[in-house]
């Protein structure tokens, strides 16, 4: 199966979810929200815009706000692919009882994104160490957040659960992340292009506007249906099921089901 | 008797087989009584917290193993006495756990020790 197809079928299965339970999308649109507003009651408040502590600070923060929408995300995600109905409340109450889960996982990404990012720093090898670890990293955590709701794990033990898991379906976790990428350029280079028309017709002002409006509207999207495909990746690898909504040819041969 | 069924994520064996060895262990040792009715697939996914498609599967294979069988409007039952087939090779290191366990909790419970309990078994020894 080519990357193209695979991307196709996940991109396919991921939206039929999504489509069926639209409010899933909440989530990251409060996410981007509620982090924009701690931005600009934040960042006007330091003394130093520069100050390496406040903003490491900022950054740990705004993290741990994402994580905590994303996690209230997969365990809606979790119902939706169950068949139960799903609701905001129902997933940040979720969120909220696993909070201090939460926080732990928050911090351990986090500080593994400074380590990276530091690393990226330190020139050409170090931003090809920095790709390579970032790339096996994604990886291991990739199942990480859908662990830690459904088997009520702690912060480090749904990380090291996610890699358990990995390692039982590392080339189907591997082909996926690849496709997710794909499938969000493919989506970028779309919005992009929309824009430049709009730009051309109305105004550039107007295609400014439009290009934000859409670029979030995008990373919205993308991250409701990351959250739909990484809880359904879950339930394979985990329970030995393909989710309905993801059992189609196009899924069963980028699973390997048997 | 309610069949129970403890999920252990950390066995590295999917969620469907465990309970298709919950099943088969609580048929083997008595916790599950022939006539009585086995939990509906959404009833089992509910309690569990897992999804349906897990149960619907263990239950698949439990039926086609000749384990259980289902009524048509009526529900899900372990199969007749004679139609029951014994455990298969892969499964009888559960079903022989699930008794063991049994038989330690019942014996702890009488503070009953377990080398107390070796010897019992092994002088009982038809």
């Amino acid at each position: 199966m080519t990357i193209f197809a695979t991307t196709l079928g996940i991109g396919k299965a991921s939206l039929r979810v999504l489509r069926a339970q639209p409010r899933l999308m909440l989530f990251p649109a409060l996410a981007i929200a509620v982090n924009l507003t701690l931005l600009l009651l934040l960042l006007p408040g330091l003394d130093d815009p520069a100050d390496g502590l406040a903003l490491a600070l900022v950054y740990f923060l705004g993290h741990g706000v994402a994580v905590f929408f994303s996690a209230g995300l997969v365990s809606e995600a979790l119902r939706a692919l169950r068949g139960d109905s799903i609701s905001l409340a129902g997933g940040l109450g979720c969120a909220a009882a696993r909070f201090r889960a939460i926080a732990a996982y928050s911090i351990i990404e986090s500080t593994v994104g400074l380590v990276l990012g530091a690393l990226a720093r330190g020139g050409r090898p170090g931003r090809w160490l920095k790709m390579l670890l970032g790339g096996a990293w994604s990886l291991f955590s990739y199942l990480g957040l859908p662990v830690l709701i459904a088997e009520r794990r702690g912060g480090y033990d749904s990380l090291r659960r996610s890699g358990e898991l990995l390692r039982q379906t590392w080339g189907e976790t591997a082909v996926s992340e690849l496709g997710f990428r794909v499938l969000l350029v493919h989506m970028m280079i779309v919005l992009l292009i929309v824009c430049v028309i709009i730009a051309r017709l109305v105004n550039e002002s107007f295609a400014l506007v439009l290009a934000i409006a859409l670029v979030l509207a995008g990373v919205m999207v993308a991250a409701t249906l990351q959250a739909i495909y990484r809880a359904a990746l879950y339930i394979f690898a985990a329970e030995g099921v393909v989710p309905d909504g993801f059992d189609t040819p196009e899924m069963h041969a980028v699973w390997h089901v048997k | 008797m309610a069949l129970e069924v403890k999920l252990d994520y950390d066995r590295g064996v999917p969620i469907y087989r465990q309970i298709f060895e919950a099943v088969v262990s609580a048929l083997a040792t008595g916790a599950l009584d022939r006539g009585e009715q086995l939990p509906t697939i959404h009833e089992l996914a509910a309690r569990l917290e897992v999804n349906p498609n897990t149960v619907a599967r263990a239950y698949r294979e439990l039926e086609q193993d000749g384990y259980i069988a289902g009524k048509r409007g009526v529900g899900t039952f372990p199969a007749e006495a004679g139609d029951a087939p014994a455990p298969s090779a892969a499964d009888r290191d559960h079903v022989l756990r699930g008794i063991f366990e049994r038989a330690w909790a019942e014996a702890a419970r009488h503070r009953i020790g377990l080398s107390e309990l070796r010897a019992y078994f092994r002088k009982a020894q038809p």
